[in-house]
């Protein structure tokens, strides 16, 4: 009663569901580019950035705000601020090995100027029992 | 789809028993196919992991942290979160004006003259602090926006320019208390408005404002992002457990020989591993600012109308972030021995307290979440 045809088709259906199911669970086929930063201005995405050399980012703003954030191979850090405090600048490095540690985690906040850096890390990367605030 | 009789072609086929037995069969397990397929759906799109922080809500950084299935969705929670605190915001806000906004500055300048009508999130917060206070009796007074204000003036002149700093007048701080009797508030649940007995008394909210816009947003996330962190400022509350296998977010508690935005703090006070709760922190090490050498904080016990010397900081847990700023500012009021008694005869409170030597001291149920006394994210 089946048709050689029917069971090619059903046996291909299932086949191609397994083959989806396993794709996903592969991590290296879903890793996001490793360990990005983003860099947010008043909440807003304002650049997205991958880690790899070293480089300045210039976060420039109308009415003459502007920090600079310095991108190494594992992490960042505020270079220069206009701001009053620079307590962006005082914060220090931000690296995969040092996030746990620090009161911001993976953030380096200036608060005059309104800007927020975060090393988005690769989830897995994380030490369970670290405080996530 | 066609229905068998209309197959084109060759509709007797159809009609023949062994025909229709081969076809239900089929039909069967196409449907299984399909079914299978969609059981595997949600495995291939993992919840992951968002943060953001705005600025601009209540003067502090509002941190939102969650689990979610996209950017978009993390964006939208995000957004309408925001939206809400900034409009407690400006409602909340006794040194600002907003236009067309009956806030509490527009109180405290006109409702001494006869009712005024204020937004509804406004009327809920002063009628839940009425409720409160009936309940938890405490110094807390949210009516001593006149006595407050006074060291709110000093203390922004002072950080402005440290070598001019001074205490405000005595006399002028008593003159203030002698308008703040909460009484003197009167509210009409019917007209939604207030009206102050005493012309000469003024509203501050700071200490129960973040904490009951906490609640109010808390109810929203768990709509939209069940499984969320939220600080604003400091009022911490942490909805469904991460969705990365762990069973509790971790909160962290400030040392308060740091500040908020030192580079490293390997030395927290403690950490907290809760879900459904919120921690509240209040600490001299705030808002403060320095008058010949000595520091004075944002705190201003009512009976001394000087800033509370108790201890250096006090963090309560509780379900209701409302119940936990308040009792924050309570505790903070209170010498710890005293606090301490009060938080055991409050159910479902917990409270930790840092002396003003730097000592710890914590209620049972706190250590039974604190890493100090080995609590972990997976427990």
């Amino acid at each position: 009663m089946f048709k050689r045809r029917d069971i090619l088709l059903g046996l291909g259906i299932l086949l191609a569901a397994g083959l989806v199911f396993l794709l996903t669970r592969i991590p290296i086929l879903n890793r996001k580019p490793k360990n990005l930063v983003r860099i947010y201005v008043n909440g807003q995405l304002y650049a997205e950035e991958a880690l790899g050399k070293e480089r300045d980012v210039t976060v420039s703003q109308p009415g003459g705000a502007e920090n600079v954030v310095h991108l190494t191979e594992n992490g960042f850090y505020m270079a220069r601020s206009t701001c009053m405090n620079q307590l962006c600048v005082y914060q220090g490095d931000v690296t995969e090995e040092n996030y746990a540690a620090r009161f911001l985690g993976t953030h380096v906040l200036c608060l005059p100027n309104r800007v927020d850096v975060e090393l988005v890390l690769e989830a897995n990367a994380a030490d369970p029992d670290a405080p996530d605030i | 789809m066609y229905s068998m009789g209309e197959i084109p072609g060759d509709p007797e086929r159809f009609v023949e028993t062994a025909g229709r037995e081969a076809f239900l069969i089929k039909k069967t397990v196409f449907l299984f196919a399909i079914l299978f397929c969609l059981l595997l759906c949600p495995f291939g799109r993992a919840e992951e992991k968002y943060s953001k922080n705005y600025f601009g809500a209540f003067d502090t950084v509002v941190q939102l942290i969650g689990y979610t299935d996209g950017q978009e969705t993390f964006d939208r929670a995000a957004d309408a979160l925001m939206a809400r605190l900034l409009e407690y915001h400006e409602a909340f806000d006794g040194y600002h004006s907003y236009p067309e906004v009956h806030n509490v500055w527009y109180l405290n300048r006109y409702a001494g003259q006869g009712p005024v009508e204020v937004p509804d999130c406004l009327f809920d917060l002063l009628s839940w602090c009425k409720e409160v206070s009936a309940q938890v009796p405490s110094k807390v007074n949210i009516a001593m926006g006149s006595v407050l204000s006074l060291w709110h003036e000093e203390r922004e002149r002072g950080l402005e320019d440290p070598s001019s700093a001074k205490l405000p007048d005595r006399a002028a701080l008593e003159e203030a208390a002698r308008h703040t009797d909460f009484d003197d508030v009167i509210l009409d649940p019917e007209n939604r408005t207030v009206f102050f007995a005493d012309p000469e008394l003024k509203l501050d909210l700071g200490a129960v404002a973040k904490g009951w816009a906490a609640d109010q947003a808390q109810k929203d996330l768990m709509e939209t992002m069940p499984s969320f962190l939220v600080s604003l400022g400091g009022n911490v509350y942490a909805g469904d457990a991460p969705a990365d296998g762990r069973k509790h977010w971790g909160v962290s508690i400030q040392n308060p020989e740091g500040t908020v935005l030192s580079a490293l703090q390997t030395d927290y006070l403690d950490v907290l591993y809760v879900d459904h709760m919120s921690v509240v922190t209040s600490g001299d090490y705030q808002r403060f600012y320095t008058v010949d050498g000595e520091n004075y904080c944002h705190i201003i016990d009512p009976d001394t109308l000087m800033p509370a010397q108790n201890m250096r900081a006090v963090t309560v847990l509780c379900e209701s972030s409302g119940l936990a700023d308040y009792l924050s500012t309570a505790l903070f009021l209170l010498p710890i021995d005293e606090g301490t008694a009060l938080v055991e005869s409050l159910p479902g409170v917990e409270a930790l307290f840092c002396a003003m030597d730097g000592t710890v001291t914590m209620t049972e149920g706190m250590a039974a979440v604190a890493r100090s006394h080995g609590a972990t994210s997976g427990d």
